[in-house]
């Protein structure tokens, strides 16, 4: 048991949170606290600040995922989460419960590690019930938990290999098993399925989905792939240098970028100057399958075709505007008669042109 | 695999072809030192335990079982034979003094690997050529020292009479802790050096993952750290208890000869006892006391990883 001081506690056998026992029941009602809150995070690793100043909330049943290129923050935010390093400064809580500097083993969260971690002196059945063991689960009642685990994520008889004896996806799953055998209330991925190839890594995105809807728990994964966190997450936080630079939904996020980072990194975007684009700011983007492109005749904005490459579902066509931005356009059709070289008129819909906030 | 390596593209078809006819000679080098070295020294000792002993040291024919007996046996003036344990005596105590000595170096061993295996790289190297700087001089020189300071009128004894913490002089010198003190000294690079090399290649995320799943420090040491440094705690016992087991050194100098183990008796018998067919058969039966405890431990680490 965890005490947190006037806080309730929490039951370190089935890792529920017990609210302390208010002497109005109503009261727990009308004071809704967010899930996870991570308030004015600052992490620093000597002089390089790694997390700067984030604040965060992350409601209960999320899945969640932290979005960013490598070094941007995103994996110590969530080791911070995690409790293998503690804020500079800033508070995390759960619930009621303050994280802040619980340690590891204290706290309801699990995680799946980007390279699985696991136990190779130990086969696969007793690494998914390490967590049990240790919170004091019978022997007999552990395995029976990771028997059903094994189960869920379709590894059944694989229970007496060793780790080293499976595949990369194998791993991946016996990981994902041992992670929620102990029915954490918050489960963290951190990249987990970078190392898995293009296909498999597919059937995992919606076996992640499944296993998330499946269980309830909260999860909080960290990805440098657009794709993933677009077709995964409820919500996204995207991170830049550090920073959370814009938190919401795939829809939100991709349709509404607020500035040129969020812009460029979820997806492609073209960014050019406002008055391009019939805005009043001084920066806006359009996504290149919004840029209609007309060959001959006049338009207010001529320019030249500098590429056409067939990708598959459409064209990619990178075009040189005769004020010099480079604009690229995706095309389904009418890109077959366009060739390089070729002078066009190009157009972009005001309706789909987006303000982006300075920088 | 690196002795296949083409020289040239050209002749890379007839020199594999050549190659390939060499292939079950290129082991005969290694065959050669395996017999010089370590087979035939062992065989001639071997046919030492069973021949006579010279007068003046060396062996002579006839053939006997005589040295065996020995070492059971004691001939009284009748010619009859009776019991004798006293050199079971000095095999039980080297054998015991030999296997406290690997606990003792395991206690003291394993948590200095797991500091050296969780420093920087650049801390590891020197703390690993710390471990090994003592090799760099002789065992005997080294060995000495610890006489010059455990004696009466030593460092140690010198420096508590000058604090003032004892009026007389400790014997520190000539008993089973002192000999126990100069084994464990003598050899615990040996069990300290296997152990970092297993702990050093441990990804620290095991760790992590084991601090992640509820475990306790407790925990984390038993199930996950120890386990993985069992290989490097079996290599290290068996490093330590072969020489502990022959040592003659710590027991001569720091046991002053008096406590006989089984390396002094075997150095006696060739020296002052001249009695080599006897010591060659003492060796033999060490031998056969180290193997056996070898192929046990061997077992047993087989055992538990098919378990």
């Amino acid at each position: 048991m965890c005490r947190v001081a006037g806080q309730g506690r929490i039951d370190m056998k089935n890792l529920q949170l017990i609210p302390a026992s208010s002497p109005d029941p109503t009261a727990d009602q009308t004071a809704p606290s967010d899930f996870i809150s991570i308030r004015n995070v600052t992490k620093r690793f000597g002089s390089v600040t790694a997390l700067e100043d984030v604040s965060l909330d992350i409601a209960e049943g999320e899945f969640f995922t932290l979005l960013g290129p490598s070094g941007c923050g995103k994996t110590t935010l969530l080791r911070l989460l995690a409790g293998f390093e503690y804020p500079s400064t800033g508070e995390i809580s759960l619930s009621d419960f303050d994280l802040t500097r619980m340690p590891p083993n204290k706290r309801p969260v699990n995680t799946v590690f980007q390279s699985y971690a696991l136990f190779p002196h130990l086969d696969v059945l007793t690494n998914v019930a390490f967590g049990l063991e240790r919170l004091g689960e019978g022997r007999k009642a552990a395995k029976q938990r990771a028997l059903e685990m094994l189960d869920m994520v379709q590894l059944t008889g694989f229970e007496y290999r060793l780790a080293n004896e499976l595949s990369g996806g194998q791993q991946q799953r016996v990981a994902l098993a041992r992670a929620l055998a102990p029915r954490p209330r918050i489960l963290l991925l951190d990249e987990p399925l970078s190392a898995l190839d293009l296909k498999l890594r597919r059937g995992m995105q919606s076996e992640l989905k499944r296993l998330q809807r499946a269980t309830g728990i909260t999860f909080v994964l960290v990805t440098h792939d657009q794709e993933e966190a677009l077709s995964m997450s409820d919500r996204i936080a995207v991170m830049s240098d550090g920073k959370l630079l814009q938190v919401g939904a795939p829809l939100d996020i991709y349709d509404a970028p607020r500035n040129r980072f969020v812009a460029e990194f979820v997806g492609e975007a073209n960014v050019l100057p406002g008055r391009m684009l019939g805005l009043a700011s001084p920066y806006g983007a359009i996504r290149p399958e919004r840029v209609i492109v007309r060959q001959g005749g006049a338009g207010s904005c001529p320019g030249r075709v500098l590429s056409v490459v067939f990708v598959g579902s459409v064209a990619e066509v990178e075009i040189q505007l005769n004020t010099g931005q480079e604009v690229k356009a995706r095309l389904v059709d009418g890109w077959q008669s366009l060739n390089a070289g070729e002078v066009v008129q190009v157009e972009f819909p005001h309706q789909h042109a987006r303000t982006l906030e300075d920088r | 695999m690196a002795l296949a390596e083409p020289f040239t593209a050209k002749d890379k078809v007839a020199a594999s072809a050549k190659r390939r006819n060499l292939i079950p000679f290129l082991g005969l080098p290694a065959v050669a030192v395996i017999v010089c070295f370590m087979v035939g020294p062992m065989l001639i000792a071997l046919s030492f335990s069973f021949l006579t002993a010279g007068v003046y040291g060396g062996v002579d024919l006839p053939f006997t079982i005589e040295a065996y007996r020995q070492f059971l046996f004691e001939r009284n003036l009748d010619d009859s034979l009776s019991f004798d344990n006293s050199y079971l005596v000095i095999y039980g105590r080297t054998i015991l003094l030999a296997g406290l000595t690997v606990v003792i170096s395991i206690v003291i061993g394993l948590p200095t690997a797991w500091y050296m295996a969780t420093r920087t790289p650049k801390v590891r190297e020197r703390l690993v050529l710390l471990v090994t700087i003592p090799f760099w001089t002789s065992l005997l020189v080294r060995t000495y020292c610890w006489v010059l300071i455990l004696r009466d009128q030593g460092l140690a004894n010198g420096l508590l009479r000058e604090i003032g913490l004892i009026t007389e002089p400790l014997p520190l010198l000539y008993s089973y802790g002192s000999i126990l003190f100069g084994l464990v000294y003598s050899f615990l690079p040996f069990m300290i050096l296997p152990i970092y090399a297993a702990l050093e290649k441990v990804d620290f995320r095991l760790i992590e993952a084991a601090y992640d799943l509820y475990a306790s420090r407790a925990a984390i040491f038993l199930k996950v750290v120890l386990p993985l440094a069992k290989p490097g705690v079996i290599a290290g016992s068996m490093l330590v208890f072969a020489p502990s087991v022959g040592s003659f050194l710590a027991p001569d100098l720091l046991g002053g000869g008096k406590k006989l183990m089984i390396g002094s008796l075997i150095q006696m018998q060739f020296t002052t006892s001249r009695n080599w067919s006897f010591g060659a058969a003492c060796a033999m039966l060490l031998m056969a006391v180290v193997l056996t405890v070898l192929v046990f431990a061997v077992r047993q680490s087989k055992k538990e990883r098919h378990a």
